[in-house]
């Protein structure tokens, strides 16, 4: 999704500046489609990946919605991109934090890590 | 010099049988309109919004008058709401406003006389149709989504009305000019 989406949906969901935060997560998602996409799309960018990637969302993230973020992915994913995507729910935007909103994600980033390194080879 | 028929106004403010139908067929497809996916969403243009469907509640206005445009608008985005994301009353209301204010223009006048003028006026009043309709939901987000007034204008009612005055003033323009004039007569 584009940056001014975003940032639309961190001020409705009362994330960034001191107003929002009353919608339910329909009424954000109508107000986003109303405003339609608009400033920096990284989806052009990310068609032209050509890397593997990990893609950890949290399920309360009120800095992005999380569901339109990964059926983005999940559509590149299906033209092919070697993307792993997992969702830790209840979880917020800052999953690597100090302390981290899951402390589940580390650790599966260190694994995805792994697992990427130590792929066989052939 | 033209001369305004007296029964313009009152003929604008008459609901009947025919405007009915036509505003129930056309709520129907600005319903329609508004659940089609977006189907210019390719590489490259994702910053393209397709909001051609604006224009419904804008002819519907101009053609059928103020009370029709306004339901037509505010009916064909509850239903549409109500099947996707939930009825959000402001923008219902601000679709509505958008056929209401639309219907200002002197239907009457349209298919005669000064042609090109008529569709210059009409053209002017439904771009301030969609300002003004766009712009009341944008404002009452103040109160219904708790924004901020720079949020509303800035992220809501700029971002909004820009692409639906793209897409309905110059679709308004070509549907009047396709539109067949009204034979005139005389005697």
């Amino acid at each position: 999704m584009t940056q001014d989406e975003e940032k639309l949906y961190s001020l409705l969901t009362g994330e960034e500046g001191e107003a929002g935060g009353v919608l339910s997560k329909q009424a954000i998602a109508y107000r986003l489609k109303q405003a339609g996409a608009s400033g920096y799309d990284p989806r052009p960018s990310l068609d032209r990946m050509t890397t593997p990637g990990l893609w950890l969302y949290g399920g309360a993230d009120r800095s992005i919605p999380a569901d339109r973020s990964i059926a983005i992915l999940n559509a590149l994913k299906q033209q092919g991109k070697d993307f792993t995507v997992a969702v830790l729910p209840g979880a917020g935007h800052g999953l690597l934090n100090v302390p981290p909103s899951d402390p589940r994600a580390l650790p599966m980033v260190v694994d995805w890590i792994s697992s990427q390194v130590h792929a066989p080879t052939g | 010099m033209t001369r305004r028929n007296p029964n313009e106004g009152r003929r604008l403010l008459r609901v009947d049988r025919r405007a009915v139908i036509s505003s129930v067929l056309a709520a129907a497809l600005y319903t329609a309109v508004s659940l089609l996916p977006n189907p210019i969403d390719l590489p490259g243009l994702h910053n393209l919004n397709f909001r051609p469907g604006v224009v419904v509640p804008v002819l519907a206005g101009i053609l059928l008058g103020p009370i029709a445009g306004f339901a037509v608008g505010a009916a064909g985005t509850l239903v549409a709401d109500g099947l996707t994301f939930g009825i959000s009353w402001n923008w219902a209301i601000g679709n509505g406003l958008i056929g209401l204010i639309a219907g200002l223009v002197p239907a009457a006048r349209l298919a005669s006389r000064a042609r090109w003028r008529s569709i210059g006026v009409a053209t002017v009043i439904s771009a301030l149709a969609i300002i003004l309709g766009i712009g009341f939901a944008a404002l009452t987000d103040v109160l219904v989504a708790n924004l901020t007034p720079d949020t509303a204008i800035g992220v809501e009612w700029i971002s909004v009305a820009k692409w639906e005055l793209v897409w309905g003033v110059p679709l308004t323009v070509i549907v009047l000019l396709a539109r067949p004039r009204r034979p005139k007569i005389t005697g």
